[in-house]
């Protein structure tokens, strides 16, 4: 491949170099590059099988029979009246308010957390943003049970509070991580700036810090929200016979009986969270808050 | 600076802009503690005895209550004893279920990386504008939660599920056993898996392939030598952490496979059955080896990555 000294080590480094020029990645059939073609039908592939799960409650969600006999059996909409029946106003209701609850608790400790480890040099910065990780890293089962025994000392299970309590530590990571990528995006001459004007600390924040980092702030609020209502493992160990979330009520429902009120309340969920990714798209872009 | 009358802002935005009665006495002690060495942790604080009293003591609670003895009925003594880890360990029943979660585990982390591969690839090497949409996707399959996702997967395998997908083909014959957990669960965690692995193919510093471009690399070999093992740290990164998702898999194991083995619902099965120290036992062994990964998947991120890499 080459005749420098280490052609040797070179040409064993890139083995198959000549192989690889070999392969013709220009070649067309019918004018479609075979490669390009080739590409995305694998990406369209992976996209079906990503997404298929999904696309299909919603025609399950119609069917006219059970959840085995889509497409098959007709079409109606009575299932999405069942979900105006009231065990499921009641979940609606107990998931609503202990979400909320989570989600102002993840956005105020996870932005502030994240506050710190962006704009502090702090000697601890990769322990404090490991702690914000961990609750993803360890599966949900068991930081769910070990809530249960901790939570049921306080007599907290079984009850919004204790759920909401529950929820949030799943919902804080996803509100950290929104308001850090954006603090980090963020440019700090405009503090700088306001200072220089005669602008004190509180003002600083008040007029400049917070609207900037509202977009931020937006997604946190979003993702741990939605978070918070579809999370299924916490709230089954810490749910109680008065307060039963929409998950678990959702579980129950299709274990119990395989009819398509599940696929009703799950392409209901389905949308909440499709709007709530819209919503941050639109505002800071999902990739910005997540990817960053 | 706090006292001074800045030029910029006028009376009436000044008095706006003050929290009533105490602005001085905050804006002095914001002052003052602003560039302590602790001022960070301070911030933090509130944050930090969250985490420690809702992350940290349940697993400390966990770690102890799977060395109590379980007394019928919901209740333990606390005689520390190991009987629950050898419950887990020797007996057939909890073996079976160790090696089905690894084994399922296994093959669903190999098809979803591999899976995951060309989308992250095409996220992070695509024009935002054009991407923007199916990030915002996959994210919104994240947040729609694992039962909604698991609940799909029960309709698409089960019996006289939808013609499309070929009924004949599959006609409930994969409900019900491992192997339709597994391809249901590759299919739940590869969101993470991608939006992990493009997050990592974003830092690759696309001035590096287009050296290779520029030194005469055909697409292919620019690929090959140049994308690929920069991509390492990626791959391995999103590997560890859809194995850990894979093997904690919930609701996906009880809709496809209830007679499956695996190792979640039985930690639920067994605090419904009220044999909480087994439970507990069961969790440790679920937890422990989750965040051994975690953690090692974090040491040899730094390794391997050229910038240091910092967070999944």
């Amino acid at each position: 491949m080459s005749d420098d000294a280490d052609g040797a080590d070179r040409s064993r480094r890139f083995r198959f170099a000549g192989a690889l020029n070999r392969v013709d990645l220009s070649r067309a059939v019918g004018g479609v590059r075979v490669v390009r073609a080739a590409y995305a039908t694998l990406l369209g592939l992976v996209l079906a099988y990503l997404f298929g799960p999904l696309l299909v409650l919603l025609p399950a969600s119609v069917s006219a029979g059970d959840l085995h006999t889509v497409l098959t059996g007709g079409v109606t909409l009575s299932w999405y009246a069942n979900l105006l029946a009231r065990p499921w106003l009641e979940s609606l209701a107990v998931t609503v308010a202990y979400s909320l609850l989570s989600t102002v608790v993840a956005v105020a400790l996870g932005g502030s957390v994240a506050f710190a480890v962006e704009r502090f040099d702090l000697d601890l910065r990769r322990s404090l943003t490991a702690t914000t990780l961990w609750p993803l890293a360890l599966p949900q089962v068991v930081l769910g049970f070990g809530l249960f025994l901790v939570l049921g000392q306080y007599g907290l299970v079984g009850n919004t509070f204790g759920l909401a309590m529950a929820v949030s530590v799943f919902a804080t990571p996803f509100a950290s991580r929104s308001v850090a990528s954006r603090l980090r995006s963020l440019d700090r001459r405009f503090e700088e700036v306001a200072y220089t004007l005669g602008a004190d600390e509180v003002q600083t924040f008040a007029h400049v810090t917070l609207p900037a980092l509202a977009p931020g702030l937006f997604a946190a609020a979003a993702f741990a929200f939605v978070v918070s209502v579809t999370n299924l493992q916490l709230a089954l160990f810490l749910h109680g016979p008065g307060a039963v979330p929409l998950a678990v009520r959702l579980f129950d429902g299709a274990q119990t009986a395989a009819t398509p009120v599940a696929a009703a309340v799950a392409t209901v969920d389905v949308v909440v969270a499709v709007v709530a990714a819209a919503a941050v798209e639109r505002t800071v872009g999902v990739g910005e808050s997540l990817l960053r | 600076m706090a006292d001074e009358t800045g030029p910029g802002l006028s009376d009436a935005r000044r008095r706006i802009d003050r929290v009533p009665v105490v602005h001085d006495r905050v804006v002095r002690c914001l002052n003052r503690y602003k560039t302590r060495p602790y001022a960070g942790y301070l911030l933090a604080g509130p944050y930090l005895a969250y985490w420690f009293a809702l992350f940290l003591l349940p697993l400390v609670f966990t770690l102890i209550v799977s060395g109590y003895e379980n007394v019928a009925g919901g209740t333990v003594t606390a005689t520390l004893t190991l009987a629950n880890y050898a419950t887990v360990f020797a007996s057939d029943a909890y073996l079976r279920v160790l090696l089905v979660t690894v084994g399922v585990a296994t093959v669903a982390t190999l098809v979803a990386v591999a899976g995951a591969y060309p989308l992250a690839y095409f996220v992070a090497f695509s024009p935002r504008r054009r991407t923007g949409p199916l990030v915002a996707a996959l994210v919104a399959a994240l947040l729609a939660g694992s039962v909604v996702r698991a609940l799909g997967w029960f309709v698409l395998l089960g019996p006289g599920a939808p013609q499309s997908v070929g009924a004949e083909v599959l006609d409930g014959r994969l409900l019900h056993t491992s192997w339709g957990v597994t391809v249901a669960v590759a299919s739940v965690v590869l969101p993470v898996t991608v939006l992990v692995l493009a997050r990592s193919l974003r830092r690759v510093d696309a001035a590096l392939v287009e050296a290779a471009y520029a030194l005469g690399g055909s697409p292919l070999q620019s690929f090959v030598y140049v994308t690929v093992p920069l991509s390492v740290p990626g791959v391995v990164s999103a590997t560890v952490v859809t194995f850990v998702l894979s093997m904690g898999a919930f609701a996906v194991a009880v809709f496809v496979g209830p007679a499956v083995p695996m190792l979640a619902p039985a930690v639920y099965a067994s605090t419904a059955e009220t044999n909480w120290p087994l439970a507990a036992a069961l969790a440790v062994v679920l937890g422990g080896v989750s965040l051994a990964l975690a953690a090692v998947r974090g040491y040899a991120v730094a390794e391997l990555s050229v910038d240091g890499g910092d967070g999944p």
